[in-house]
């Protein structure tokens, strides 16, 4: 169980690590969203294995389905950042200071 | 049959939807007119939603404990759905200054509401995830709602990054308590807490404690507190007027009832748990004090004094007993009332300062503090509706504000915080400055040459003007009577 577990969350902590760590693009972060809630979705499946329990892989296809909106609506409004600003670099985002 | 309003709001949504894309698609010039209409559809479908509460066959329970429906969540819905149909009045009024005409701002406030009145019966970590994430998601589309204007796509972008974040936390959360105790449902959770958890297995209480930081700070940061509330300021005020709105009044009522579901759940779990969320209480009332007083938007002013409150409102939930629960459901009572005219007032500031800014071919600004000067010479009623509501917030006393903070630190106090009690008052003394300096601004300071607004015309909408009257004075009587339905028993589930 150990193995599987530090394999999950190894995943999370990249996917952190790369939200916190960008100095790219904010597309970046959204692909750092998607590997965080595929992280947590497979570490549902490994504790509902151990436990033998359903309540897991239902949590699992339902975080699956969140995940898929959540992100076409975050690729929906990073579109529009890009319609308004020519670019999505991650400098800039300052304008609402003061 | 338990949950028959419910299905009645959804069902209601769904056909608003068809109706309103078919007029929409058919009438293009008559744009103003559909938009009230659709408004009055959504009032008249939250009224309805109000008075299905009071059947009684509703009580029951859907798919075992997950959802419940007793007389107290109804008590919570009906007083939830009071207070969005009052934002929504104020929405209204927000709404048509701005050359925002989409109609599906009110279906995705709809479907908002849907998600937060389920939230309130729900006691099951599975359900508050699904229904956290769709209200966050209707409201990432209301914080990105104008789609031309720079300030709100990047309020959205920012509120759309932290919240995806977080839930991501919250479910690391839920995914060790499951692994842990097998059981995601908050009454298990409750019952199975009660035991002594390093007898089973050596590490299993670091598990859970850990698990239930995650869960906990999730909350917070939904509820914008301080450790947590760096996304509040700049989502608050890049988005229009109408979604500042919604934000502001709306979530408030079913985060906090599920907050203190959740900590009736974990009470059992540390005696550190008290003093931890009243210091972040505390917290969160120096960081809203402090940052507000270097403020010169109206806006963000706002939003950081509801920093502060609810800074007092996590300090009230952290002493997790009955007494501490009802007095922050009083204080949640006064704050949305005075938030509501609070952003009515903003509302009709905003909305006389950009016609005349018209007049004079400017753009829509945001508005700053000197925009309300000379208001005693101009328009007077509102003047004094206004130093009603800002010494409510500020808790001067004949006024309702100072009961609902005063009862706050009683308790505080009775249960031998008192060092946190003293944080309090002091703070709380401090932020009196930054409200005194808006009337300051209001009362003394005379016109400028350049500034072209006047507020002496008053009487516009009846609607708007109503509550205007009643609710000032409701303020200052609700000092004497106390407000009882908030002097409820919080749930024993």
């Amino acid at each position: 169980l150990t193995f599987q577990i530090a394999i999950c969350l190894s995943m999370f902590v990249i996917g952190t690590l790369g939200i916190l760590y960008n100095r790219r693009d904010i597309l970046i972060v959204l692909v750092c969203i998607e590997l965080l809630l595929l992280s947590v979705g497979i570490l549902f499946i490994v504790f509902s294995i151990y436990l033998d329990d359903m309540i897991g892989q239902l949590f699992a296809i339902f975080i699956l389905t969140v995940a898929a909106a959540e992100s076409s609506i975050g690729l929906g409004i990073l579109t529009q950042y890009y319609k308004i600003t020519g670019d999505i670099s991650v400098i800039d985002i300052g304008m609402l200071r003061g | 049959k338990s949950f028959l309003p419910e299905i009645f709001f959804s069902l209601g949504i769904l056909i608003q939807v068809v109706l309103n894309t078919k007029f929409i698609n058919d009438l293009k010039q008559n744009f103003p007119i559909i938009d009230k209409e659709v408004f009055a559809q959504t009032a008249f479908m939250l009224i309805l939603f109000i008075i299905f509460q009071n059947d009684l066959r509703i009580e029951g329970f859907l798919g075992t404990n997950t959802l419940s429906n007793d007389s107290t969540i109804r008590l919570v819905k009906q007083v939830f759905c009071l207070s969005t149909i009052f934002a929504l009045v104020v929405v209204n009024k927000a709404y048509t200054l701005q050359k925002l005409n989409f109609t599906e701002f009110y279906f995705i406030f709809s479907l908002s509401v849907l998600s937060l009145s389920l939230m309130i019966s729900c006691s099951d970590l599975l359900l508050f995830y699904l229904l956290m994430e769709m209200q966050a998601l209707c409201f990432y589309v209301l914080a990105a709602f104008n789609r031309n204007s720079i300030f709100s796509v990047e309020g959205g972008i920012k509120y759309f990054i932290s919240g995806a974040f977080i839930s991501g936390f919250y479910l690391l959360g839920v995914s060790f308590l499951y692994g842990g105790l097998g059981t995601i449902s908050l009454n298990n959770l409750q019952s199975l807490l009660a035991f002594d958890l390093s007898s089973y297995n050596e590490n299993l209480h670091y598990i859970v404690l850990v698990s239930v930081t995650f869960i906990t700070c999730t909350l917070l940061f939904k509820i914008a507190c301080a450790p947590f509330h760096f996304w509040s300021p700049d989502v608050y005020d890049g988005a229009p007027l109408s979604s500042t709105i919604v934000f502001s009044i709306v979530p408030k009522i079913p985060l906090f009832f599920f907050f203190m579901k959740w900590l009736n759940s974990i009470s059992s779990l540390t005696s550190f748990l008290s003093t931890v969320l009243i210091s972040i209480g505390a917290l969160s009332v120096l960081v809203g004090t402090l940052y507000a007083l270097a403020q010169k938007r109206l806006k963000r002013l706002i939003v950081f004094s509801s920093v502060a409150q609810t800074g007092f409102l996590v300090a009230s939930i952290g002493l997790i007993s009955v007494e501490g629960y009802s007095y922050a459901f009083f204080f949640l009572g006064i704050y949305i009332i005075t938030s509501i005219l609070l952003w009515l007032h903003f509302a009709l500031f905003h909305s006389y300062s950009t016609r005349s800014n018209y007049y004079y071919n400017k753009e829509l600004t945001s508005l700053y503090t000197s925009t309300i000067t000379n208001l005693f010479k101009d328009n007077i009623v509102w003047a004094f509706s206004l130093v009603i509501i800002f010494f409510s917030i500020a808790g001067i006393p004949p006024l309702s504000g100072f009961l609902s903070k005063m009862l706050i630190i009683y308790n505080l106090v009775n249960l031998d915080y008192i060092y946190f009690a003293v944080i309090l008052v002091l703070i709380s003394a401090v932020s009196v400055y930054y409200y005194i300096r808006v009337l300051k601004v209001a009362f003394f300071e005379p016109k400028k040459e350049n500034s072209s607004q006047s507020f002496k015309t008053i009487f516009v909408e009846s609607g708007s003007d109503f509550t205007n009257f009643v609710i000032p004075i409701l303020l200052s009587v609700l000092l004497l009577l106390f407000y009882s339905p908030s002097f409820f028993l919080l749930l024993s589930q």
